[in-house]
């Protein structure tokens, strides 16, 4: 029995949940395939949890404006999952940064974004930054984003969410795409979003009758640390830019601050087309968890890599005054694809491709959050 | 080994690197289990400083085969920039509480060596310093000794082969200025307790010279005497009393002429007497000038004084 769809989408993060919801408004028949047991397990989750305005991307000005338009849209939508009552500090270092104090405010002013000018030597150790700015950036909760799509989602009778699934293989027929599941069961629609970010291309490489364009993509695997932070630091993020360097900013609504840096968060890499790390070997290959064809999730897998803290402290605690204090809370570990050709300057932080029309594949890679509207053309263009 | 209490300091390793091939993998099979034996908790920073051979290449086979647990970044210079200015980099980018700066990779030391300056840091010092024992170059000998006669500050500074800082000797050398020409003079003039761990030196043979160091060396010396010795000052202040005493001398002569029954030829007097009047001008405000260098000096020493290309982490698979 192949059961019918208007549209099957691969991933349960936030751009697979946000592509469900748009379609379900829309009356459309949605099919959500998720590996794990939950939405928003991943890189939603996993990640700064910042809400983007474009302070990244100094070199990048129209990838900072495109930025800056979608961070008031999502912070309206998705208002009760913000969280804002902080001051957001970027700060140019003193060494090693490709952007100073002066070119960093020019940029700002270019791009239309808030940026004050404040004391270094209140937050920062002497000589180690030579400017400091307070801008406009938030921090979004993924427990609680993921709770309101997951009560929606389950609500709405047009859509069907399925946890903890394998999908064997895809297959172009005709005008659908049949999904095999590893159990037998078959599903089909005439569009297919693929939305399962680390696992862009494993997806890419199960569809058959599609030409098997890949994403240049590499991956690297990365440590969020979580921390406490001091009464100081409470109401605080601190971002020091442009090189490596560190962030340490509220975690959500959760209290607690993530600490990440651009030298140790990543700690291993792969260049493959598919994620090749010598933590998948011999584990659990029978039950296929984890490996080059399929990616487990990391944060709760037992070969995960030790913690970074000690490097990521001592970067921040070499910078910071010391009453910007904060204790070890816990480690959470993702998988990240980068786009190899966004490395130099910035630029395009959403990569969607369309690799098949009539019936319709779309794959969608993209490392922020409030760039999810991109995807709004792609799902309307292709209503039946 | 294994019930050795590793110490759980933060330890940053930076190593400068100019086209040493071949002398970067003992280097590194004597460093590294060194600090992982000792250290818990340990970093890598290699400065690249515009290696020309397969230096590079066999650092990162090196840290990729033998599966290195530390982070190891390299920093790439622009160009090359000579010891001093790259090592000053590879410490800004070190995030240890005590950085070990090596600045030449040739090993003649035991492994041990490692960790007992270390301690000798432990116990109460700021900076301590791995000497040879072995016999200095005949130049190196000259440059010390005479360093020592004339050096501003109270710190006398010797042959090193490698040494380790704490962050407070780092914090106060930064206060300093930001410019740091010289390390060691720096360090010695810091004002924190310094000492120095000698060791027999293993192999008696000197190893080869870099074509590009070598001068790079001894503009450093040369330098290192404007810098910190008033060895120069001393020399123009010498010259500027000898003329000065000559003029005198002159003045006096021709003032003992004037009452002399002798007439000399006409003329001779008030042109002599201007000469020498004018000579003392000239000497005096040679002297002021002299001065006005030396404090310009050291406000040029506040400027930063490297580029640096890239800082990359040596990656894992």
């Amino acid at each position: 029995m192949k059961r019918h769809y208007d549209k099957i989408i691969i991933g349960a993060g936030l751009y697979g949940m946000y592509a469900a919801d748009f379609c379900a408004r829309r009356g459309q028949s949605v099919l959500v395939l998720e590996y794990d047991r939950a939405p928003f397990q991943r890189a939603t989750y996993v990640n700064q949890a910042r809400v983007h305005m474009g302070y990244h991307y100094p070199r990048s000005l129209t990838t900072a404006l495109k930025s800056a338009g979608y961070f008031r849209r999502f912070v309206e939508d998705f208002s009760f999952c913000i969280y804002d009552s902080f001051e957001q500090v970027y700060a140019t270092s003193d060494k090693f940064s490709w952007t100073n104090a002066g070119q960093f405010q020019t940029f700002c002013k270019e791009a239309g974004i808030r940026c004050e000018e404040m004391p270094v030597s209140r937050y920062f150790a002497d000589g180690m930054c030579d400017g400091a700015f307070l801008t406009e950036e938030y921090t979004y909760d993924a427990a609680i984003l993921g709770k309101y799509f997951l009560e929606r989602l389950e609500a709405d009778s047009h859509v069907t969410l399925q946890f903890g699934v394998r999908i064997e293989r895809i297959i172009k027929q005709n005008s659908r795409f049949l999904v095999v599941m590893q159990t037998g069961e078959e599903y089909e629609a005439p569009f297919v979003l693929n939305a399962s970010y680390a696992s862009v291309n494993q997806v890419i490489d199960r569809v058959e009758g599609i030409p098997k364009s890949m994403f240049a993509i590499k991956y690297e695997l990365c440590e969020i640390i979580l921390c406490r932070p001091s009464p100081p630091l409470q109401k605080v993020g601190i971002t020091v830019m442009d090189g490596p360097f560190f962030s340490i900013m509220p975690f959500g609504r959760t209290g607690l601050h993530s600490l990440t840096a651009v030298t140790f968060t990543p700690h291993m890499t792969s260049y493959e087309e598919k994620p090749v790390f010598h933590c998948q070997r011999g584990f659990d290959e029978d039950e296929g968890r984890c490996s080059p064809g399929q990616l487990g999730n990391c944060n709760e897998c037992a070969h995960r890599p030790a913690s970074a803290w000690p490097y990521m402290s001592h970067l921040a605690d070499k910078y910071l005054r010391p009453e910007y204090a904060y204790t070890y809370e816990k480690s959470l570990y993702s998988m990240k694809p980068i786009l190899k050709s966004s490395e130099v300057d910035d630029s395009r932080p959403t990569a969607i491709a369309v690799m098949s029309e009539h019936p319709t594949f779309i794959s969608v890679l993209s490392g922020k959050i409030n760039t999810v509207y991109d995807l709004d053309a792609f799902l309307a263009g292709e209503t039946e | 080994m294994e019930n050795n209490i590793r110490e759980k300091k933060f330890i940053s390793v930076v190593i400068y690197l100019h086209d040493v091939q071949e002398y970067l993998r003992s280097f590194l099979d004597t460093v590294i289990p060194a600090c992982e034996e000792n250290f818990e908790q340990f970093e890598i920073v290699c400065v690249d400083d515009a290696c020309q051979d397969h230096t590079m290449d066999v650092l990162k086979k090196y840290v990729e085969e033998h599966e290195v647990k530390a982070v190891v970044s390299i920093v790439h210079m622009s160009f090359f920039q000579g010891v001093e200015s790259s090592m000053n980099c590879g410490r800004d980018a070190a995030i240890g509480d005590f950085v070990y700066e090596f600045d030449d990779i040739y090993v003649d030391y035991d492994a041990r060596i490692i960790r007992e300056v270390y301690d000798r840091l432990l116990a109460g010092n700021d900076i301590v310093a791995a000497s040879s024992k072995g016999k200095m170059q005949f130049t190196s000998k000259i440059f010390y000794a005479l360093y020592n006669q004339t050096s501003r500050g109270n710190g006398k500074i010797g042959p090193e082969t490698f040494r380790i800082v704490s962050r407070r000797a780092i914090n106060r050398i930064k206060s300093m200025g930001q410019y740091v020409p010289y390390r060691k003079a720096v360090y010695a003039n810091c004002g924190l307790r310094m000492d120095t761990v000698l060791y027999e030196s293993r192999h008696l043979m000197v190893r080869k010279r870099n074509k590009e160091v070598s001068p790079e060396r001894t503009a450093l010396a040369m330098d290192s005497f404007i810098y910190f010795t008033n060895v120069l000052e001393r020399i123009s202040a010498v010259i500027s009393a000898l003329f000065l005493g000559l003029t005198v001398g002159m003045g006096i002569y021709i003032i003992l002429d004037m009452f002399n029954s002798r007439k000399p030829v006409e003329g001779w007097l008030s042109t002599m007497g201007f000469l020498a009047l004018g000579f003392f001008g000239v000497f005096t405000l040679l002297t002021i000038i002299l001065k006005y260098l030396s404090v310009m000096l050291n406000l040029i020493f506040r400027q930063q004084r490297y580029m640096v290309a890239d800082v990359e982490k040596v990656v894992k698979e």
